[in-house]
């Protein structure tokens, strides 16, 4: 499923994508990730089309690929950057530099859109939200002035945007529906509609910051899987994912270690043990480095592992 | 000396919450998972040194906290020492950083120095010499727990 936005016009559905006709079907279906990320992640086959590009023509967007998936896997636009240089990229890119856009509008989308969906937005509403983010502010020159690492934490300045963001629209929508178009100017001022209650705007946070954190645990399981694989290291991420990263991601059984002796060709469980936690390791060096990329200089990894931590625990 | 029992490990590890696996439900995964992802970088951040080796005994030895106590406690089998054995030495080798690689030289030693002393027997090939140099080295390893260098006294002992 293709999102397009048209200026000025209501989000239409398009079936020449993955082929569902509605939001909530492609949650349903399509959102093997989502199952656990809360439709963060699987948004890379059902990627919004941003409304600076045009509608027909352009191929599919590249599908969502699985963590055991041995098929060739892009090579996200992030690359080392930051994301405060990832953000410069993508504003400053031509409209054929696709690579940095999609990158973007994959990394962010499902944070802003769980952000609407727990502020109380349908999912329609939602991906509109989110969808306009992206395209009204992320990109454009508004968010990009104010993008500098020296700033902080990039997750609690995109999220102050986001809450700004959805602040406006809310505004700007009841604005409308009380004065028609064609009738007297109203005095925007004069709404007191600016923000959410309290109590769900604080679900709503937190909801945007779980989603930021499953992010980043998708990206750095993808990237420390292909970097096994480049180091020649398929052994240790095989067994790190069966017996340890799909157990916790998704539930599934852990196999015995009998079983992964066998599967992994080795002759003893310490072999194996050994190779679980040697995949265990390169996924969370990659993790570090997934959140360091988002800190500014002066900032601490390890409060913003904590913080990251506490947002997907949840309320206790 | 002492032919080594055949008896596979049990492996019915809880995960590390104490749930086991078949008792989850899918709602479980997004509230368990994700903290275990973020748990794990704050332990390598805390202390890259000692991580890797502490993971690797909950891997063997879920109820132990860590690497020292998954060798020197009671409870701990000797298929289970064989299994830590093996796994410190493969980390010995293939250690990221030079503090991983002492301390995995170090528990290394002290599970050979467990099957010594706790069943009398001897789960490693090397000579009466490499052994009583590793044993000694973490005797007088001040940053080795306690319970490991008692472990390694008793041993030399034995040799």
């Amino acid at each position: 499923m293709q999102r397009l936005r048209r200026a000025g016009g209501p989000i239409r559905f398009r079936r020449d994508g993955c082929g569902h006709g509605s939001l909530d079907a492609h949650v349903r279906v399509c959102g093997r990730f989502a199952a656990h990320f809360h439709f963060s992640a699987s948004i890379a086959s059902c990627l919004p089309y941003l409304q600076s590009r045009p509608v027909t023509g352009e191929p599919p967007p590249p599908a969502s690929t699985p963590l055991s998936s041995t098929a060739p896997q892009r090579r996200d636009a992030a690359g080392s950057a930051t994301d405060w240089g990832l953000l410069r990229a993508a504003a400053t890119a031509g409209p054929n530099d696709r690579a940095s856009l999609e990158e973007v509008a994959q990394r962010y989308w499902g944070a802003i859109f769980a952000f609407a969906r727990a502020g109380g937005a349908t999912p329609e509403d939602a991906a509109d939200l989110a969808q306009g983010f992206i395209a009204d502010v992320l990109l454009g020159r508004s968010l990009l002035a104010s993008a500098d690492a020296r700033r902080g934490r990039f997750r609690s300045f995109l999220r102050h945007a986001v809450v700004n963001y959805v602040r406006d629209r809310v505004r700007h929508d009841r604005s409308k529906k009380r004065a028609p178009e064609t009738g007297p100017p109203v005095n925007r001022d004069s709404h007191a509609l600016d923000s959410l209650p309290a109590q769900r705007s604080s679900v709503a946070e937190r909801a945007f910051d779980a989603h930021w954190a499953a992010q980043m645990v998708r990206v750095a399981a993808e990237r420390a899987e292909r970097r096994c694989r480049v180091e020649g290291r398929e052994q240790a991420w095989l067994a790190f994912e069966r017996r340890t990263l799909r157990p916790q991601l998704f539930g599934d059984v852990p196999p015995p270690y009998a079983d992964l002796v066998k599967l992994l060709g080795v002759e003893a469980i310490g072999q194996a043990a050994h190779l679980v936690v040697t995949g265990r390791r390169i996924f969370v060096e990659e993790l570090l480095a997934e959140v360091r990329n988002t800190l500014g200089p002066d900032e601490s990894l390890a409060d913003e592992i904590a913080a990251l931590l506490a947002a997907v625990e949840g309320p206790r | 000396m002492t032919p080594l029992p055949k008896r596979p490990l049990t492996d019915a590890a809880p995960l590390p919450n104490g749930v086991p696996a078949q008792q989850r439900s899918a709602k479980d995964v997004s509230t368990t998972g994700l903290p275990a992802a973020f748990q794990w970088a704050l332990d390598a951040a805390a202390d890259p040194g000692r991580a890797a080796a502490d993971w690797i005994a909950r891997e063997i030895a879920p109820t132990a906290p860590n690497a020292a106590v998954a060798i020197a406690a009671s409870g701990t089998t000797l298929e289970q020492l064989i299994a830590l054995k093996v796994a410190f030495k493969a980390l010995r080798s293939g250690a990221a950083i030079a503090s991983e690689r002492n301390r995995a030289a170090r528990l290394y030693a002290a599970s050979i120095a467990a099957g010594l002393v706790r069943f009398d027997i001897r789960i490693s090939r090397q000579s009466d010499v490499a052994l009583r140099r590793a044993f000694t080295s973490l005797r007088d390893d001040d940053s080795s727990e306690e319970s490991l260098r008692e472990l390694a006294i008793v041993a030399i002992s034995r040799l």
